[in-house]
This record gives structure tokens, C-alpha cells and sequence, in this order.
């Protein structure tokens, strides 16, 4: 009885603070890429993200939302939607768009990165960043949508 | 938002930069490059002391900017890398290709 009282009530739960959520939605402008960079920066100022957690997950939305404006036929008239959550211990975001079907998380191509200078090149890069930076990334198409989620633990 | 100051050291080019270098700055930021060498500049310094993070967009830059140099016996270096900064050039491989240096005398004492 009483087991069942603590669990209907909450009473041996720890109280876990809820996740914080930012919704953006972005039609291809980079002012408003810019407003998601400021959003993280507020985040970490306030002591609720580590920066070097909070710079990997720039560099990785930069990418991926460079790539799905570029690559994935992004219309204006149906906006990516990008959410980044806070929550205990990781810094996420779920980047979805009605662009193109594609996985990035199943790209083939690795870059050269033993190459001289003459020989580099930049393709494939920027994915290359998101998988080293970034502890959690993956991929669905689910409701006509791309959705990308990447996270960083700290 | 990306700020780029120019300054002069001898014979060298200083670009100082403030900010992000991403898609929407990396065009402003080949610009001011390209700029420079076509006035003359051949040994161009990108000061990053100030630079919060750097995307492939601007590796690219980099990159770009560092072969045109060379195909001119010039040279492109980088100092003052701030820590994420430096995470993306030894994760990009660019950190073997690339002059850098801990401080603006350094990379300049490596560019003469």
C-alpha cells in the first residue's frame, strides 16, 4: 500500500527539472540560422550548456542546415523546423524539413584527411564534423519529413 | 556575425576576425582574402583569437585561400586558434596542412 501510494504520489522520485525547449522555424535565411547561434549562446551564458557542448552543436547545425538548404529542395512555403532541448546532462536538436528524402547519417563518402594541401578537398567535410562532434545522430523520414537528431552529452 | 579588421605587420597581411566563421560569413570572409591578394598581399595571418567557432563552410575559405596563396609563392597562416576552433582543424585534418601558431609573432616569424 504504501509502495503504491509513493508511486502514485511521486514521493521516492527524484525531481528531475523538465527539459528546456527552443522552437525555430527557418525558411532558408541566414539571419535566422543566426538566431538559433544566439538562442545557444544564451543557453550556455547561462550556465545551462558547457561551451565547448554548446560550440560542437553549432558547428553541426551549421552543417546540417547548410546541407538541407542547399541540397534538399527546402521550400518557403513549408519551413524547417529546428528545436533544440536542454536537458539534464545533453544538448539536442531535431532538425526537420519537407526537402528530398536523404539519410546523412548513411553517407558513403569519407573524406581524405591525409592528403597535402593541393590534393584536399572539401566535400563530405562538413557530415564528417557532425559524426566526430556530435554523441547521438540519426535519421528518419517520418510524416513527408526529414528528421535529423543530434545530441552532445556533458 | 563575423567582424574582419585589417591590419599591417611588416611585410605581412593581418586579417583580424571577431565572431563566427559559417555559412552566412564564409563569402565575406573569402572576399576580404581575395581582396588582399589582389592587391598584393602575399603572406596573409588570420588572426582567430576572437573567433567562437569555425564550420566546414569556413575550412573551406581556408583552404581556397591557402592554394591560391601558394600558386603565388605566398602563404596563408592562422594564430591564436581559440579551443573549438582548434577541435575542428585536428578533427578536419587541416591542422597538418595548415600554417598555425600560438601567437600573431609566431605565425609571423613563420611566414618570413
Amino acid at each position: 500500500m504504501w509502495q503504491w501510494l509513493k508511486r502514485l504520489f511521486g514521493g521516492a522520485r527524484a525531481v528531475e527539472p523538465e527539459p528546456q525547449v527552443w522552437n525555430f522555424r527557418i525558411k532558408g535565411g541566414r539571419a535566422e540560422i543566426g538566431a538559433v547561434n544566439d538562442a545557444l549562446e544564451r543557453a550556455a551564458m547561462a550556465g545551462e550548456v558547457p561551451e565547448p557542448a554548446m560550440r560542437a552543436m553549432q558547428v553541426a547545425l551549421d552543417e546540417l542546415l547548410t546541407n538541407a538548404i542547399m541540397h534538399g529542395d527546402v521550400s518557403l512555403n513549408d519551413p524547417m523546423q529546428v528545436d533544440l532541448i536542454v536537458a539534464k546532462g545533453a544538448l539536442r536538436a531535431v532538425v526537420s524539413h519537407a526537402g528530398t528524402p536523404f539519410d546523412p547519417t548513411k553517407t558513403e563518402h569519407r573524406p581524405d584527411l591525409e592528403g597535402n594541401l593541393e590534393d584536399r578537398e572539401i566535400g563530405g567535410l562538413g557530415l564528417h564534423l557532425v559524426r566526430e562532434m556530435m554523441d547521438e545522430f540519426s535519421y528518419e523520414f517520418a510524416n513527408g519529413r526529414n528528421v535529423l537528431r543530434v545530441g552532445k552529452r556533458f | 556575425m563575423l567582424e574582419i579588421e585589417r591590419a599591417e605587420e611588416g611585410l605581412a597581411e593581418v586579417l583580424v576576425l571577431r565572431g563566427r566563421v559559417d555559412t552566412g560569413t564564409a563569402a565575406a570572409l573569402e572576399k576580404s582574402c581575395m581582396t588582399a591578394i589582389e592587391a598584393g598581399t602575399r603572406r596573409l595571418l588570420l588572426d582567430l583569437g576572437s573567433v567562437d567557432f569555425v564550420s566546414s563552410a569556413g575550412l573551406r575559405v581556408f583552404l581556397v585561400v591557402a592554394k591560391k596563396l601558394g600558386g603565388l609563392g605566398g602563404r596563408l597562416a592562422l594564430c591564436c586558434l581559440t579551443r573549438p576552433v582548434s577541435d575542428v582543424l585536428a578533427l578536419s585534418g587541416f591542422d597538418r596542412i595548415l600554417v598555425t601558431a600560438p601567437s600573431r609573432g609566431e605565425a609571423l616569424a613563420r611566414m618570413a
